[in-house]
C-alpha cells in the first residue's frame, strides 16, 4: 500500500509538460536543450532536466571559466610530466602558487613565480562576474525580484576580498590565496598562525556565528516544511500569498516552542540574512587582518578578552639565549 | 520507484566502503594514556598512545658488563687511535664490543676494520665511525641541557642498524620547467608522510640559521613585513618534529599564542637546545660524513646499504642528515628517557666552552678540535 | 494573551508522551507539556550554576568567564565543585535541557499533527553536543575532555585540540562537515533568495509561484530541484554536517593520536601507483 514519503518521493508522477515562459528583452541563443525526465533525480527533486538559458553573458563566463580551469589543469599536468597516474595521485597537493612576495603587486611576473596565478585568477574573476550578470538578468527577464543575485554577490565580495582587494592593501599578490586542495588549506592554517590566532578576531565569530546559525535555521526551516508538507507546507509562495493550515501550524509550531514565530516569507527573510552575513562579516575579517590588526591574540588582550590560565609549573624563571624578536622587513634569503 | 539495480550498487558501494574505512588505515583504539601538560581549559594533552609504529626498538640493549681497568691508556696499546686515546684499553675493548652490538650486529667487526689490521683506515666505515664517536662525546658533553641525564649512544640513532631508520636526505633539485608553475616540493616517491611533505624547513632550520619566527609581537601593524611564507615552513618543520617525537603542539605551546614563552610548557625550552643541537651535529659532522662515504641509495626510503661505487653517486650522497626522528623515534624521549650514558662514560667528551651568548646564539658553533685529531 | 488569529482552533489537548493533561496547557504563547517543566528545571539550575561558576572564578568579564572541566587526573569519577565538579552537573543540566527540549518539540509536532522531522534535526545536535562532552571523554577516560563553558575559553580550546592533530583540516571527517557546512550556506542563500524574488518581484510586478521559481534555475543551471526536493536537500545537508562533525571529533583521540597529515600515509601506498612504476622516481 503506497504511503506518501516526506524523504523521498515513492511514486513519480509524470504528466503534460510545463509550459514555456518567453523570455523578456533580448536573448543570445536563447534556450538551449529538450526537456530530460530524470527519475533518479526525480526520487528527490524535480524530473526534468533543461532547457538551459544561454545567453551572452553566460557563454562568456563559461568560456573565461574554461580558460581559468585549463591554466590550472594544464599546469598541473606539465608538472606531472604529463602522466596522468601521477595526475590523479598528486592532484591533491598541486597548486597554482601567487607569486612570491619580493614581486610586490607586478602585473607580469614569470609565468612559473605567478603569472599563471594571475591569469587564472583573471579569467576566474571575470567568469564569475559574467555569471553574476547572468543571475541578475534572467531574473528581471522572468519578471522576479533580484535577491538571488545579491546573495551572490556577497559571496564574491568574499572571493575578491581574499584573492584581489586585500592582497593590493597588503602590497603583494603573495597575500592570496593558492589554487590548490592541499594548498588553499595550508594557506587557511598558516594565515590564522601568522595573524596571532583567528579565533580572536570578532568578525570571523560573527562569520562563524552566521555560518552555523545558517546550518541551524536551514535545518529548522527545512524540517517544518517536510513536517507540513501533507498539508501542502512546500508551496511556500501559494502560502505566502494565500495562508493555509500549514503556514498556520508551521508558525504555532515555534510560537508554541520559542515564543515567537516567522511567516511564510519572513522567514527566508531570516535564512536569506544569515546566509549573506556567513560571507559579508567573513570578508570584513579577513580584509581587516594584516591591515588593521597584525595580532588577533594581542589585540584581545588589549580589549580584555583573553581569559588567563594557571602558569604551567616548572618553567625555567629566563628566555633562553637569543630569545629577542629579531624583525626583518624582507623576506629572508633562504625563503622560496 | 528507486529501481532495484541501484539499491543493489548503492547497497554495494556502501559494504565495499564502510570495509575500507575500517580496515585500512591504520586506527587505534580508545586508551585513557593521555597525559595533561597546561592548565585544563586549555586542551595541552599529550597522547603517548597510537603514535606510528617504528621498526626499531624502544628498549636499550643491557649494557655489558663493567671491566676491571688495565691501567694502560688506549692510545699506548693500539695504534692510530685519534678520539678515544685517553680512555682506559679495557674500558676502550668494551666500548669496541658494544659499538658493534649497537650499529653493525650482524656484520661484526669487519664492517668497520679490516683482515688482521685493526688500525688500518682503509674502509670508509671506520672513518665514519670516528666521526661518529666525536659527535657522540659533543652531545654528551656540551648539550646536556637537552640530553640530561640519559645522554646519548650510537644506539639512540642507530638502534642495531648501520644505517638509522630516520633520517633524511635532502631531495634533489627538480629539474627547471620553465613556463610551469612552480610546485611544492612534495616527494612523490615517498611511502610515509614524513618523507612526502616539502623538506624546505629542514633544510632552513635544520642545517640553516634562519630565525624560527613569523608572527607579529604587536597587535597593530609595526611597519614589519612578516611574508607568509616564512610561517608556513616553520609550520611543515613544526608538524615532522612534533610527528617525529610522537607529540603534538600543545606539547610545548598554547595555540592561541605560539610564541609566548609565558604561556609555554618547560619542553620547549629543551626544544630550544635540540634545535641547535641538530644545527651542530648535521653541519659539523653528518655533511662530513656524507662526503666520506660517497654512497648513493637506490630509492629515498632504503635504510639496507647497496653501496654504488662514487662514479654513480649523483647529487644524493649516502648518508642522510639528523631529524628529531632520528634519536626520538616517535617518543618524547627516545627509548623512554632511560639512562644509557651512566654506563659508558668513554662516551662523554670533555665540554667546550660554549658560545650561548644572545649574538652567537643563532649561529653554529665552530667545530670541535680533538686534541688528537691530525 | 497573546494569540495569533487563527490560533486558537489548533489550542487542543492531546500529543503529550508524558504526563497526560496534568501540563498540557500554555502559558503565554509558550507551550508548558511535562518536558517543558523539565527544560525550565534543567536551564534554570543550569544557568544559576554558571552564574555561580563565574562568581567563585576570578573575573566577571564576559569574554573572560570560564567554567572549566575537571583536570583529566580525575579520570571518569565525580570531581570537587571547584575544581572541574561544577563543570559536571552543567553539563548534566545541558543535556537535560536540551532533551526536554527536544521532546517537547516532539509533543508539540504531535499535537499539531505535524511530522517529527525538526526534533529529528535538533537530536542530531543534541548528539553532536554529547559526542563532544561525553562520548568522546568517555573513550578517553576523563571528563577533562570536555570543553569549557566560556566564550573565549571554549575557542581556545577548540584552537588547541585542533593542533594536537597538527593540521586539523586533513581530518575526512572534518573535511565533509566543512562542506556540508558551505553547502548549506550557499543552498540557503539561493534557496531564501529565490522565494523572496518570486514573491517580491519588484513594484507593479504581478506575485511568482512554482513555475517561475523551477524555470528560474533550469535557465541559470540547467536543473531547478524544485520546491520540496530543496527542503529535503537542506534537511539531508545541515543535519549531516552536525553529524560528520561528531564523527570528526569523535575519531579525533580515541581512534586517532597523530597529526592528521600522517593518516593520509595509506593513499601514498594504494598499489594501483606501483602499477605504473613511478613509485621509484
Amino acid at each position: 500500500m503506497a504511503r506518501f514519503h516526506t524523504l523521498y518521493t515513492a511514486i513519480q508522477v509524470t504528466g503534460p509538460e510545463e509550459e514555456e515562459i518567453p523570455i523578456e528583452g533580448s536573448t543570445f541563443g536563447g534556450r538551449l536543450g529538450k526537456p530530460i525526465t530524470s527519475r533518479l533525480l526525480g526520487i528527490i527533486g524535480e524530473t526534468q532536466v533543461f532547457p538551459v538559458y544561454l545567453g551572452i553573458t553566460g557563454v562568456l563566463s563559461l568560456i573565461c571559466g574554461f580558460i581559468a580551469i585549463e591554466i590550472i589543469g594544464l599546469n598541473f599536468l606539465a608538472a606531472v610530466d604529463w602522466n596522468v597516474v601521477r595526475f590523479i595521485k598528486m592532484l591533491p597537493f598541486l597548486a597554482i602558487q601567487p607569486p612570491p612576495a619580493k614581486y610586490g603587486l607586478t602585473l607580469f611576473p614569470p609565468l612559473a613565480e605567478g603569472g599563471w596565478w594571475l591569469l587564472a585568477g583573471f579569467f576566474l574573476t571575470a567568469s564569475i562576474l559574467l555569471w553574476w550578470v547572468r543571475m541578475y538578468r534572467r531574473a528581471r527577464a522572468l519578471g522576479m525580484g533580484t535577491h538571488v543575485a545579491w546573495a551572490f554577490a556577497s559571496a564574491i565580495w568574499l572571493y575578491l576580498v581574499l584573492g584581489f582587494i586585500r592582497p593590493i592593501c597588503m602590497g603583494s599578490w603573495s597575500e592570496a590565496v593558492p589554487f590548490g586542495i592541499v594548498e588553499h588549506l595550508n594557506w587557511t592554517a598558516t594565515f590564522s598562525v601568522r595573524y596571532g590566532n583567528l579565533y580572536y578576531n570578532p568578525f570571523h565569530m560573527l562569520s562563524i556565528v552566521f555560518l552555523y546559525g545558517s546550518t541551524l535555521l536551514f535545518a529548522m526551516h527545512a524540517g517544518t516544511i517536510l513536517a507540513v508538507t501533507p498539508f501542502g507546507g512546500d508551496r511556500e509562495a501559494h502560502e505566502i500569498a494565500d495562508r493555509g493550515t500549514a503556514m498556520e501550524r508551521s508558525a504555532l509550531f515555534w510560537r508554541w516552542t520559542m515564543g515567537f514565530n516567522a511567516n511564510f516569507e519572513s522567514i527566508h527573510r531570516w535564512i536569506y540574512w544569515f546566509a549573506i552575513l556567513t560571507t559579508i562579516t567573513g570578508g570584513i575579517g579577513i580584509l581587516i587582518t594584516g591591515t588593521l590588526v597584525d595580532n588577533w591574540y594581542l589585540w584581545g588582550v588589549k580589549h580584555g578578552i583573553a581569559p588567563d590560565y594557571a602558569v604551567i609549573s616548572g618553567r625555567p624563571d629566563i628566555l633562553p639565549p637569543g630569545m629577542v624578536k629579531l624583525p626583518s622587513l624582507a623576506t629572508p634569503e633562504g625563503f622560496r | 520507484m528507486i529501481p532495484s539495480y541501484l539499491k543493489w550498487a548503492a547497497a554495494a558501494g556502501t559494504v565495499v566502503g564502510v570495509a575500507f574505512i575500517l580496515a585500512v588505515p591504520k586506527w587505534t583504539a580508545p586508551s585513557a594514556a593521555g597525559i595533561q601538560v597546561g592548565p585544563p581549559p586549555t586542551s595541552m594533552i599529550l597522547f603517548p598512545q597510537g603514535q606510528k609504529v617504528e621498526p626499531v626498538s624502544q628498549l636499550p640493549p643491557p649494557p655489558l658488563p663493567p671491566v676491571a681497568a688495565s691501567g694502560q691508556l688506549s692510545k699506548a696499546v693500539y695504534k692510530n687511535v685519534q678520539v678515544l686515546g685517553d680512555v682506559d684499553q679495557a674500558e676502550f675493548m668494551r666500548l669496541q664490543e658494544a659499538i658493534t652490538q649497537w650499529v653493525a650486529p650482524k656484520q661484526g667487526c669487519g664492517f668497520c676494520h679490516t683482515g688482521e689490521d685493526y688500525a688500518s683506515d682503509a674502509k670508509p666505515q671506520k672513518i665514519a665511525a670516528r666521526l661518529m664517536l666525536s659527535m657522540t662525546r659533543t652531545i654528551n658533553a656540551d648539550w646536556s641541557n637537552h640530553i640530561a641525564p640519559s645522554g646519548v649512544t650510537c644506539y639512540t640513532c642507530h638502534r642495531g642498524q648501520p644505517i638509522p631508520a630516520e633520517t633524511w636526505f635532502p631531495q634533489p633539485p627538480k629539474p627547471a620547467k620553465p613556463w610551469v608553475a612552480i610546485q611544492q616540493p612534495y616527494n612523490e616517491s615517498a611511502d610515509t608522510v614524513r618523507k612526502f611533505f616539502p623538506d624546505n624547513g629542514w633544510g632552513l632550520f635544520y642545517v640553516g640559521n634562519e630565525n624560527i619566527s613569523g608572527q607579529s609581537l604587536s597587535a597593530l601593524p609595526d611597519n614589519q613585513v612578516h611574508a607568509v611564507i616564512v610561517v608556513t615552513r616553520i609550520y611543515e618543520m613544526m608538524m615532522q618534529m612534533s610527528d617525529g617525537m610522537g607529540v603534538n603542539c600543545g606539547f610545548c605551546h598554547n595555540s592561541r599564542a605560539f610564541w609566548d614563552w609565558s604561556q609555554s610548557t618547560p619542553q620547549r625550552w629543551t626544544a630550544y637546545y635540540a634545535l641547535r643541537q641538530i644545527r651542530e651535529l648535521n653541519n659539523n659532522f653528518l655533511l662530513k660524513l656524507a662526503e666520506a662515504i660517497p654512497m648513493k641509495r637506490a630509492r629515498v626510503n632504503e635504510t639496507t646499504l647497496p653501496v654504488i661505487p662514487a662514479s654513480e653517486a649523483g647529487i644524493q650522497n649516502g648518508n642522510g642528515l639528523a631529524v628529531c626522528a632520528t634519536c626520538h623515534y616517535s617518543q618524547p624521549k627516545p627509548m623512554g628517557g632511560a639512562d644509557v650514558i651512566s654506563t659508558y662514560p668513554s662516551l662523554v667528551g670533555s665540554p667546550l666552552p660554549h658560545p650561548d651568548t644572545t649574538a652567537q646564539a643563532n649561529s653554529v658553533p665552530a667545530p670541535r678540535q680533538e686534541a688528537e685529531a691530525k | 494573551m497573546a494569540l495569533m488569529s487563527y490560533e486558537a482552533k489548533y489550542r487542543v489537548r492531546g500529543g503529550t508522551l508524558i504526563g497526560g493533561d496534568l501540563f498540557d496547557f500554555w502559558v503565554g504563547p509558550f507551550y508548558v507539556g511535562f518536558f517543558g517543566v523539565t527544560t525550565i528545571f534543567f536551564a534554570t539550575l543550569g544557568t544559576l550554576l554558571i552564574v555561580y561558576g563565574a562568581a567563585i572564578g576570578p573575573t566577571w568579564a564576559l569574554f573572560k568567564i570560564s567554567i572549566n572541566p575537571p583536570p583529566i587526573s580525575y579520570g571518569l569519577g565525580w570531581a570537587p565543585l571547584a575544581d572541574g565538579g561544577l563543570w559536571q552537573l552543567i553539563t548534566i543540566c545541558a543535556l537535560g535541557a536540551f532533551c526536554s527540549w527536544a521532546l517537547r518539540q516532539v509533543e508539540i509536532a504531535r499535537k499539531l499533527g505535524m511530522g517529527l522531522h525538526v526534533p529529528f534535526a535538533f537530536s542530531a545536535a543534541i548528539f553532536a553536543y554529547a559526542s563532544l562532552v561525553v562520548f568522546r571523554p568517555m573513550l578517553l577516560g576523563a571528563w577533562g575532555y570536555g570543553f569549557p563553558y566560556g566564550i573565549m575559553s571554549h575557542l581556545d580550546w577548540v584552537s588547541n585540540v585542533g593542533y594536537q592533530y597538527l593540521h586539523f583540516h586533513f581530518n575526512p571527517a572534518h573535511m565533509i562537515a566543512v562542506t556540508c557546512f558551505f553547502t548549506t550556506t550557499f543552498a540557503l542563500a539561493l534557496h531564501g533568495g529565490e522565494i523572496l524574488s518570486a514573491t517580491n518581484p519588484g513594484k507593479g510586478k504581478t506575485l511568482k509561484a512554482d513555475l517561475h521559481e523551477s524555470v528560474y534555475f533550469r535557465d541559470t543551471i540547467t536543473y531547478s530541484i524544485g520546491e520540496l526536493g530543496i527542503h529535503r536537500l537542506g534537511y539531508f545537508v545541515a543535519i549531516n554536517a552536525g553529524v560528520w562533525s561528531a564523527i570528526c571529533i569523535l575519531i579525533s583521540g580515541p581512534f586517532w593520536t597523530r597529526g592528521w597529515p600522517y593518516f593520509m600515509s595509506w593513499y601514498l601506498n594504494m598499489p594501483i601507483w606501483d602499477a605504473y612504476g613511478f613509485h621509484g622516481f
